[in-house]
């Protein structure tokens, strides 16, 4: 009994105990953490910090991240300073012997700024766009560094891993061809972004995304703005605004009112909304809602 | 003595560190300054408490330089200017191991603000009651409990909750002046014997939006050296926060704390002593709604701690703006405040303009 007492007390103290759930990884957002659970199989236990319902730019550093990431193998970044939360999180988690992978890594990222930023340009990211998961083809380079950190922290079962990337790389282009070829009806669609959050899904779909319901990223819908929004929409002839699920309605609500454009929620991430349970039909929840869109448009 | 201690604890953290001057790295440390501006007026306050009618006051710059050392540790400097002319102060200046300790420790070493409850350890700034509460300006004075120490921390995992223990041992010079029954305040000059505190909290997740934290803390140091007086104290503190979104929140925090300490007895005999209870509480609620806005209110008692029967007692609403995340706040505050001391109860009320200029910072919980 003492034994089990001491033996209790040092895995309670060291967060080392090893579990059978293997690998335990903590991802920063939902869509690493889909990715992982396809590369990692039955070897990995994932865990998440933001569902796909929170914004990922705001995070409250809670203690029981630091309880998650106490107890994890790895930790697998978005990077770009987008989950510039995660620091203080690792930090207070006090765990020493953590594997920490930016999964940005190899990844060629749009709007790095080519002046200096500064916070009159709103919540600009220094290092570019961080929104980078919504490229399928970037899923590929994610899965590839996943992959890597596996088998780093979990060498044994590296040849398993390295199988599960070769079928998840030939399942992604599998689906990407199709959903290229059945996404014609949005090439060239402009539509209003909330956030600047879809750069990169639009170079892989080919919409073009004319205006942001935000002023400058990160700040608030203004009045004035909001009139210049109105006057765009009328004068282009624009059918859509786009937001992720987590931003009000409230001002998308009085540009749809004024003009009779469409506002869809459409997910960021895993999980953001019903149907996009995984990182395969996220895109396919996506571009479902975009058909219906513009079909009813039509 | 003492300073015979944090010079040795200083070299141990610079060991366990593996840091030197020349592993140094050319990057620099993220700098911050945070203005507080405010506009107040008073109505029926006693000379000891300020003019009546409306003032401006340039309140505080505080300016923090915050970074890491090496990849096992990291430094943070908070410095502080009252008014436009005042002196610069150390608020804060410490370095923490944050890893490579056995049993999840880290070690902070420097002067900073200890953690005695769970508000001891933040700025006013942080809060929009925007005062310090009045049982930690009795006990500690305006500046709160801060003192050069050696804080050791470990974190138990326990399901999804976390468990933290803390304890500080300290300089011993964090009690603010006291009184004897002359009824003037003295500062002691001599130096204080070691001090300690340390503190039990445990942080759980309700839900998926609600959390609670709770803590029991206590403090043990010497407030009169000439009379070799100590007091010791207790502290039970208490956080629910409801965030079901980035657009609304409601927080509730509640603290009360009880102090025993050593007094010169009111007798003929000056040798003689006796010991003094008092208490104070504060308690607070805050509730964000459309992301920008706050609004809440407060309540906050304190007994002086050298005589309990001199009480104080303060209520209040505070409301708020921010025009993007943090950076620039606009806050209004309504306070009364009444006491032993005063003939009749005051009222005051601040406009303040709150801003901060430097990296963004995550909110720690």
């Amino acid at each position: 009994m003492k034994k089990i007492l001491i033996n209790l007390l040092i895995v309670a103290l060291t967060g080392s105990a090893t579990s059978s759930a293997g690998v335990r990884v903590v991802a920063s957002t939902s869509d690493l953490k889909s990715i992982t659970e396809y590369i990692g199989g039955d070897h990995v236990s994932v865990k998440a910090i933001v569902s796909g319902k929170s914004n990922p730019h705001f995070v409250e550093v809670l203690p029981s991240y630091m309880v998650m990431v106490a107890r994890a193998d790895l930790y697998l970044s978005i990077g770009l300073d987008l989950d510039y939360w995660a620091k203080p999180i690792i930090d207070g988690s006090r765990n020493g012997r953590l594997v920490i992978v930016d999964c940005s890594e190899g990844i060629e990222v749009m709007e790095r700024p080519t002046v200096k930023v500064d916070a009159s340009m709103g919540d600009v990211h220094p290092q570019g766009n961080p929104h980078y998961w919504l490229d399928p083809e970037n899923g590929l380079v994610i899965a590839r560094n996943i992959e890597r950190a596996l088998s780093r922290v979990d060498p044994s079962h590296s040849a398993d891993y390295r199988q599960a990337l070769e079928s998840f790389e030939q399942e992604l282009n599998l689906k990407i061809s199709v959903w290229r070829r059945e996404s014609e009806y949005l090439k060239d669609l402009e539509i209003i972004g909330y956030h600047n959050s879809w750069p990169y899904f639009a170079r892989a779909f080919e919409v073009r995304v004319v205006g942001f319901v935000e002023p400058r990223p990160g700040i608030e819908p203004t009045p004035s703005h909001t009139a210049e929004l109105i006057e765009l929409v009328k004068a282009r002839a624009i059918k859509l605004i786009i937001k992720e699920p987590y931003y009000s309605d409230r001002t998308p609500g009085v540009i749809a009112r004024a003009t009779g454009v469409k506002v869809v929620d459409l997910p960021l991430s895993v999980g953001g909304t019903k149907g996009a349970g995984d990182y395969f039909s996220l895109f396919e929840t996506i571009l479902v809602s975009l058909r219906s869109i513009v079909e009813d448009a039509q | 003595m003492n300073r015979c201690i944090v010079f040795a604890v200083t070299a141990i953290v610079v060991v366990f560190s593996g840091s030197s001057i020349e592993s140094q790295t050319q990057v620099n440390p993220d700098i911050s300054f945070v203005g507080d501006s405010r506009l107040s007026v008073r109505q029926n306050a006693p000379p000891e408490i300020g003019d009546n009618g409306l003032e401006v006051d340039f309140h505080e710059l505080e300016i923090a330089a915050t970074g890491y050392l090496n990849p096992f540790s990291r430094a943070d400097v908070y410095l502080g200017i009252h008014g436009t002319e005042g002196p610069i102060e150390i608020e804060e200046a410490s370095a923490t191991l944050l890893r490579g300790l056995p049993f999840n420790l880290q070690m902070k070493i420097g002067q900073y603000l200890v953690d005695f409850g769970k508000l001891s350890t933040q700025h006013p700034h942080q809060w929009s009651w925007m005062k310090r509460p009045l049982m930690h300006q009795a006990y500690f004075g305006g500046d709160g409990l801060r003192d050069v120490g050696l804080n050791i921390s470990t974190f138990l995992p326990i399901g999804t909750s976390a468990f933290t223990v803390s304890a500080n041992l300290l300089q011993g010079d964090f009690f603010g002046g006291h009184h004897h029954h002359d009824g003037e305040e003295h500062q002691d000059e001599a130096e204080h014997e070691l001090g300690g505190s340390g503190r039990i909290s445990i942080f759980t997740s309700i839900s998926d939006f609600t959390s609670l934290e709770g803590g029991v803390s206590g403090l043990y140091g010497q407030h009169d050296a000439a009379h070799d007086h100590w007091t010791t104290m207790g502290n039970l503190d208490l956080k629910l926060k409801w965030r079901p979104d980035m657009y609304r929140s409601l927080t509730v925090v509640a603290e009360g704390l009880i102090g025993y300490r050593e007094v010169i007895a009111d007798t003929l005999d000056e040798t003689s002593t006796e010991n003094v209870s008092s208490y104070g509480l504060f308690a607070a609620v805050d509730y964000q709604f459309r992301r920008r806005y706050d609004v809440g209110g407060f309540v906050d008692y304190a007994q002086d701690p050298d005589d309990s029967h001199d009480q104080r007692i303060g209520f209040g609403l505070f409301g708020g703006f921010s025009l993007a995340e943090e950076t620039y706040r606009v806050g209004l505050l309504l306070r009364h405040d009444d006491g032993t001391d005063f003939e009749k109860g005051f009222q005051t009320a601040i406009l303040q303009f709150l801003w901060s200029l430097g990296p963004h910072k995550p909110h720690v919980y």
